[in-house]
């Protein structure tokens, strides 16, 4: 119909350029409409009219309507709003131009990043979890794990320091290895390799796809079973002209919680109380109590109200040959411990340019550098306890200050925190740059080509300097540290993609490659103590005393060769079959076992395709499909098959020391790849026009060959072994919906991802059981046991108090029991209380995760809320020890053993604590259920309307706020933690608290 | 024509990843060595006997010592500090195959077994100094020994490993008594046929003919086997190296000055430049809260060892020994703080002017003269009854320290005698971690627990394995009553 129209326009526009050129240069007609709702007829605020082909543009206002002015007749005014279909209209000769929007389809039509290439949603065989970088809140947050944080089913993401910059853990569908690394691997824009941290300015994210299944992951063969996580960033479009996007957001942070502890004069009577219980007398007189007031509170002492900048600045267009999208981005934030603090400058330039009609090439390259001041935190026990150990250790009576103004010293063996975070200096500054560089070349129309040329370095450079203020300084003689740190991997890779046209009933895609790719890691330092001058720091290390100079250097590299292939075949849109094989070589194994295949198939079926599927209007789509494949992991750290001389203990004859040289590990050249037998099936279904969509799937995950660190008898003159030995399996179900429970004026919109974890050892080869975990003079808390979750807490079940003499008598023997003391469960029943009784006191893995996101729009408004949720899982409290049985007497507690037991308190769950009687510490008492519902995202936002033609094409400011509550029984700061790290043994203890972050924010688009 | 050009560097890229494949997977290594590269000369085979070094000297050696030979005893207790964990199951009879320093100990003596069988097994095809070869052999074969010998004292006999070339298949079961005490002999002897009477290449803290037969010595006497007790603590006195120290107040021994002094003959050497893991942490351990160090800045750590107060009610008031405790001290605010019931300190091993934050350069005695003497006195008693010789040895320690000599006429019998030289050993020997198998040879370790109130088994004269190597190795059989 409209082309009928078509020669009546050309004739007006004749009209127009006939009577006048005057007339036309300014001759734009003013459009009006008002957009709606094809459903309901409500109107729609907010959707985006652009001509198309200009940089001209708007937004209906709250009651759907807009106004516009369009140079000609001939422009076509293009109406956009996520979630609705896109509709394009040619203005004509109207003025008045009412569009109604259909809801969209599109999610089917979405096309999703995958291994090596793209594939329409509606053709996913495997399960691959989508976000794009529009649906990522990213206020105030510097890190990809940070923003991904409960977005996707059975993605598991927990900080590990909750520091400015610090870091994640990430662990997709549970936890395969017990020794192996579990991290996904990280492909950004096709370059694999190593987690991009802090490194990536978050609003240069298009999108982040996660491979969950093998079907997905195998393409990655060697280093896939951990999962993959594909970050792709942003490209100018062509023929698009500039637009400029600058984002300004400043905020402030407070720590979510403080541990409540005891003030100095309950700290005072409450160890007089103990010592008189103990028959000892009293440390301190009722004059010093009554003297002392409410002492020091150290923690108020080391927290602050800290503030964080974050600056994004964009420039993305093209031209028909050339698009380019460059980037800058500035972050600022102070830490909420004193002294610590994190900076970042990005820059990203991509680039594409074609070269006639079948070569294009590329570049993506990324680089930053960071910028940490670290408060000391960690493990440290006594005076190595760091700043918030150090804080909850003190006793409240000690001050900060002496009377000669200097930082005071303590009878116990800690370290001043206050000291520490201002003298103890230490700093990271990490350069990293990574980015590739391809060409494209279309061989023959069905036949295309790619070099991909990718490289990443990571520069680390350390300081570290102990000022000899504080007594750690002392001790450590004003030590000072410069290191250097280099990560290097460079990526050669060539792929080849073949998609004949076979007709409308069958198409297929196959994509083959090789690649190769080196890494080499090298590292530096030097120290000296001692030095003339603390003024020095780090800068100056020859000025320290000789005889205490210390240097270190060391080098590895290690190589991945790999060939791929995978075939996409569809059939009439209802059968779909993936295949994917990878051929991976690491310099890693053992001589007799350096390659290995990494198979997967896939196949889906869209029922709602068949013609025997019944016209509804209900079910618009729906897909079943079931994959299975093999991955694999490599992640042991270089040169653990062979026989090795490294170095070994120092003898001291003379007085002298000399170095040795030992063998380190016993060889072992048939180690081979760790696998994972994955299997998945799943449905995908899109309701009501698109209004609602999800998928359910059930995945069982079985790891074989561990790569394990054998525990081996010790008469072989080793520990353990890296050996293949061990099974492990992971399963559950990921549910994800997302629904527009509104449209129109007032929308909303909810996401949901749900997903369930049963973890479990199933051998361990010969051996019963292991036990591992050691932290703050407590070992072997962590069970490998078959049939139990990985790394159970394994500790003794607490019973009470004992009540009476006669209760202590009626009870299984227990080494120095007493009258309010400890009580535990006899749990083999031989009447004794011995390490046999230990059992498993709690799971480190989730029953089930929970991310819960709902957005409401209403007249330019818009609110984001998102949940995280973590339940049925427990947590080591271990912080909780250092209060229910501190290493040292008078160190400060929590205010909760105040309601210790004694003879008049009787009915206290809570012991006497009268006996530092130590063996049983590892307890269920400090087992915590750490189930948590936290309000992670917050985001009120406003965007101005009628912006259009204006120099300002776009304004939106906004509130954000990060953790703004956790529901949680847990005790400690945050139960979201491992300070471990990445490893699979989980515990809290004196970790960095946890920042709760309100923020405002300007978005310019010009 | 375009097509062409343009694969070709494909095909090429291609060609190279198939073809180089196992050239490309070969794994290099920078920072660690492949034997191909050791193993050379002399000098290689004595970087490698280092690390036997390394293993037997550490910087805890002192404070584990103590715990699991002292404060099983009427000497030592510990209180307070994050180690209350592994001293308070050993001060109440309460220890289990779990105990972590049990196992420490354990790991540690066969890592120095194994590096000993490395040198042992790669010196033999190196040609070179012939004398020095053997020498490097004898050091090894005694090393290895002493680390058996150290086994055998808390654990009785272990599984005997004499090749370097182990696998994790290995299940090696526990060696007789008999085979385990043989095979001890025959190598001290062994070593003492081939060691010097002074260090091997002048470097103190390397063993001695001396420090072989009184190893021997010592396993005698473990054994009861008292013929060969008294005459291998003969030979070592005929050696004519070693003597008394004599020349000062009796505690200086231990003192910078005379560490070194030829009353030791086998000792743990600790470094003049005492770092975290070549100095002992002793002292770290010991001193109160708010001590002045006389050399500071050093760390007092929250644990505390400290002296049971009836121990020292054996030494006689002008003990010279007396003055290696602490019973009181002046804090930073001129307070005088006397340390009472079972307060007192041992600081036999004393400061050093150069010093870690934790770590001094106390070198750690294994093998004393004294011992030689005290040894053979016991000896004799237990084959002649009382004589004459046993007196004067014992006399000869008592002079050392400044009390009054004993003469025979002062014991009724071997039994009396025996006893008063168990407390001379203790005066004697306090915090050098032999207590324990002093009472177990004189049938008193556990009657002595008992009386302090402890649930102590006969058993318990034995160590138990440690649970984790019982896991690993099936073929292992756990000491009788754990």
């Amino acid at each position: 119909m409209m082309d009928s129209f078509k020669p009546i326009f050309r004739g007006l526009l004749l009209l127009i350029l006939v009577t006048g050129l005057q007339q036309h240069t300014t001759a734009q007609i003013t459009v009006t409409g008002q957009v709606t709702d094809a459903e309901d007829n409500s109107p729609l605020a907010g959707v985006t009219v652009l001509v198309q082909g200009t940089g001209t543009g708007t937004v209906t206002d709250v009651d759907g309507n807009y106004s516009i002015e369009a140079p000609s007749s001939n422009s076509v005014l293009v109406f956009s709003f996520i979630g609705y279909e896109q509709k394009e209209i040619q203005v004509g000769k109207q003025s008045v131009i009412d569009v109604a929007l259909p809801v969209s389809t599109a999610q089917l039509e979405e096309v999703v990043v995958v291994g090596y290439g793209t594939v329409k949603k509606s053709d996913l065989t495997g399960s691959v979890g989508s976000v794009s970088g529009e649906e990522l809140n990213s206020v105030a947050q510097t890190s990809v794990d940070q923003i991904m944080q409960g977005r996707v089913a059975g993605v598991r993401i927990t900080q590990t320091n909750a520091e400015p910059g610090g870091g994640f853990s990430v662990r997709i569908r549970g936890t395969n290895s017990i020794t192996a690394g579990n991290e996904p691997l990280y492909v950004i824009d096709g370059l694999p390799g190593a987690n991009p941290l802090n490194s990536l300015n978050p609003s240069d994210i298009e999108s982040v796809e996660v491979l969950k299944d093998a079907s997905a992951t195998a393409i990655y063969g060697a280093r896939g079973s951990n999962g993959v996580v594909i970050i792709t960033t942003k490209q100018g479009k062509k023929e698009s002209p500039l637009e400029v996007n600058y984002n300004v957001s400043v905020g402030l942070q407070e720590p979510t919680r403080t541990l409540d502890m005891m003030n100095a004069q309950e700290y005072m009577s409450f160890y007089n109380d103990v010592f008189a219980d103990r028959g000892r007398p009293a440390p301190f007189s009722p004059e010093m109590i009554n003297a002392i007031g409410d002492g020091t509170d150290w923690q108020d002492e080391v927290l602050r109200s800290a503030g964080v900048q974050d600056h994004r600045l964009s420039f993305s267009g093209g031209s028909r040959e050339t698009q380019y999208y460059l980037s800058l981005s500035y972050f600022d934030q102070d830490g909420i411990v004193i002294n610590s603090g994190f900076e970042r400058f990005s820059g990203r330039i991509n680039l594409v340019h074609s070269i006639g009609e079948k070569l294009d090439v590329g570049i993506n390259f990324n680089n930053s550098i960071e910028n940490k001041q670290i408060a000391r935190t960690g493990l440290g026990v006594n005076v190595g306890a760091g700043v918030i150990g150090a804080a909850l250790q003190l006793p409240p009576t000690d001050p900060v200050f002496d009377e000669n103004g200097n930082y005071a010293f303590s009878l116990q063996d800690l370290t001043n925190p206050v000291g520490q975070a201002e003298t103890i200096d230490i700093s990271n500054k990490i350069t990293r740059m990574f980015g590739n560089a391809y060409i494209d070349y279309d061989i023959l129309r069905d036949l295309s080509a790619r070099i991909n040329l990718g490289f990443n370095r990571r520069n680390l450079e350390g300081d570290v300097f102990f000022d000899t203020q504080t007594l750690l300084g002392q001790l450590e003689e004003g030590q000072a540290t410069r290191s250097f740190d280099d990560d290097t991997d460079y990526l050669i890779e060539f792929t080849t993609q073949y998609n004949p046209d076979l007709g409308d009933n069958h198409s297929f895609t196959l994509l083959g490659g090789f690649g190769y790719q080196r890494f080499i890691n090298s590292s530096f330092f030097a120290s000296s103590r001692n030095f003339s001058s603390t003024a020095f720091g780090s800068n100056n290390l020859s000025a320290g005393e000789v005889a205490q100079n210390l240097v270190g250097s060391n080098r590895q590299e290690n190589t991945i060769v790999s060939g791929f292939a995978r075939l996409n075949y569809n059939i009439l849109d209802r059968y779909l079959l993936t295949g994917t094989f990878r051929a991976d070589g690491s310099s890693r194994f053992g001589e007799n076992n350096k390659v290995a295949y990494f198979p997967s198939g896939a196949i889906a079926w869209r029922i709602s395709n068949e013609s025997f599927f019944p016209e509804n209007d209900f079910v618009e789509d729906l897909k079943l499909r079931a994959s299975f494949g093999i991955s694999g992991n490599q992640e042991i750290g270089n040169g653990r098959s062979q026989i090795l001389l490294g170095r070994g203990p120092v003898a001291v004859l003379n007085g002298v020391e000399f170095e040795s040289i030992a063998p380190v590990q016993l060889p072992n050249p048939d180690l081979r790849w760790e696998t994972t037998q994955s299997l998945n099936i799943g449905m995908d279904m899109t309701f009501l026009s698109g209004r609602i969509s999800g998928s359910i799937e059930y995945f069982q995950n079985k790891t074989r060959d561990l790569l394990l660190a054998l525990p081996v008898p010790t008469t072989t003159g080793f520990g353990s072994s890296l050996q293949n030995v061990g099974d492990t399996e992971n399963s559950g179900f990921e549910f994800n919906v997302t629904s527009r429970n509104l449209t129109g004026a007032f929308s909303w919109t909810t996401s949901l991802n749900f997903a369930t974890l049963n973890n479990e050892v199933i051998n361990l080869g010969e051996l019963p059981r292991i036990l591992q975990g050691s932290v703050r003079f407590l070992n072997d808390f962590a069970l490998l046991e078959p049939g139990v979750p990985m790394n159970s807490y394994y500790g003794y079940e607490y019973a009470g108090v004992f009540q009476s003499q006669s209760d202590i008598e009626n009870s299984p023997t227990q080494a120095n029991a007493y009258v309010g003391g400890r009580k535990f469960r006899d749990i083999n029943e031989d009447g004794a209380i011995t390490p046999e009784d230990r059992t498993v006191l709690g799971n480190p893995f989730p029953d089930f995760t929970l991310g819960f996101n709902n957005i409401f729009s209403f007249k330019g408004f818009q609110l984001e809320l998102f949940f995280e949720g973590r339940f049925g899982y427990e947590l080591a409290n271990v912080t909780n020890i250092d209060s229910e049985n501190p290493i040292d007497d008078l160190r400060n507690r929590q205010r909760y053993v105040l309601d210790r037991w004694t003879p008049t308190n009787n009915t206290s769950d809570t012991p006497s604590f009268i006996s530092p009687s130590r063996p049983f510490d590892f307890n269920s008492r400090v087992i915590e259920d750490a189930s948590f519902l936290r309000l992670r995202n917050f985001r009120l936002a406003y965007s101005f309307p009628g912006l259009q033609n204006k120099r300002v094409s776009g304004l939106t400011i906004y509130l954000a706020g990060q953790n703004l509550f956790t529901i949680t029984d847990y005790r400690g700061y945050n139960p979201d933690i491992n300070v471990l790290g990445s490893s699979n043994t989980v515990i809290d203890y004196t970790a960095y608290p946890l920042a709760r972050t309100y923020s405002f924010g300007v978005n310019v688009k010009l | 024509m375009m097509k062409k050009s343009i694969i070709l560097p494909f095909l090429v890229i291609a060609l190279c990843a198939i073809t180089s494949c196992d050239e490309l997977l070969e794994e290099k290594t920078f920072t660690v060595l492949q034997p191909s590269d050791f193993f050379k000369n002399l000098e290689d085979a004595e970087i490698t006997l280092n690390s036997v070094y390394g293993e037997l000297r550490y910087s805890d050696i002192t404070r584990d010592g103590v715990t699991l030979q002292e404060v099983c005893t009427d000497i030592h207790i510990e209180r307070s500090g994050g180690i209350f964990t592994f001293n308070e199951p050993i001060e109440e009879f309460v220890w289990t195959s779990s105990h972590q320093w049990l196992r420490n100990d354990w790991e540690r003596r066969y890592r120095g077994i194994f590096k000993a069988n490395v040198v042992l097994d790669n010196l033999a095809p190196i040609s070179g100094d012939e004398k020095r070869k053997e020498e490097i052999r004898a050091e090894a074969v005694f090393l290895r020994a002493f680390n058996y010998y150290l086994l055998y004292d808390k654990f009785g006999p272990v599984p005997i490993v004499t090749s370097s070339t182990t696998s994790v298949t290995d299940r090696p079961a526990r060696a007789s008594e008999q085979e385990m005490i043989d095979f001890m002999i025959r190598e001290f002897r062994d070593a003492a046929d081939v060691l010097p009477l002074t260090p091997p290449r002048e470097q103190y803290g390397r063993p001695t003919k001396g420090a072989a037969l009184t190893a021997l010595m010592k396993l005698y006497m473990m054994i009861k086997d008292w013929d060969n007790a008294a005459s291998t603590a003969q030979e070592v006195m005929d050696l004519e190296i070693y003597d008394l120290f004599v020349e000062g107040n009796r505690t200086e021994l231990f003192s910078p000055d005379n560490q070194r002094d030829n009353e030791f003959i086998f000792v743990s050497v600790m470094s003049d430049t005492p770092n975290n893991t070549t100095g002992d942490g002793w002292l770290s351990h010991v001193v109160p809260r708010g001590y002045q160090w006389k050399y500071p800045p050093r760390q007092i750590f929250a644990a505390e060892y400290k002296i049971r107060s009836a121990f020292l009610e054996l030494f006689e008031p002008e003990d010279e020994r007396l003055d290696a405790f602490l019973f009181e001290f002046v804090n930073a605010d001129g307070e005088t703080i006397i340390l009472g019931e079972d307060d007192v300190r041992s600081l036999k091993f004393p400061e050093y002017p150069t010093q870690g934050a934790s770590r001094s350069s106390d070198d750690f005695p294994f093998l004393r003269y004294a011992d030689v003497l005290l040894s053979r006195a016991e000896a004799l008693n237990e084959l002649n009854g009382l004589n004459q010789e046993s007196i004067d040895l014992l006399n000869m320690v008592r002079d050392a320290a400044k009390v009054p000599s004993v003469s025979l006429g002062d014991f009724n019998s071997p039994q009396e005698y025996k006893d008063f030289l168990l407390d001379e050993r203790g005066r004697e020997f306090h915090t050098e971690a032999i207590r324990r198998q002093d009472l177990i040879r004189h049938g008193k370790f556990i009657e002595m627990a008992r009386e302090r109130g402890k649930p102590a088994q006969d058993f318990q004269v034995r160590y138990p394995i440690p649970i984790t190597e019982i896991e690993r190795n099936p073929n292992l059989v756990q000491n009788t009553g754990y």
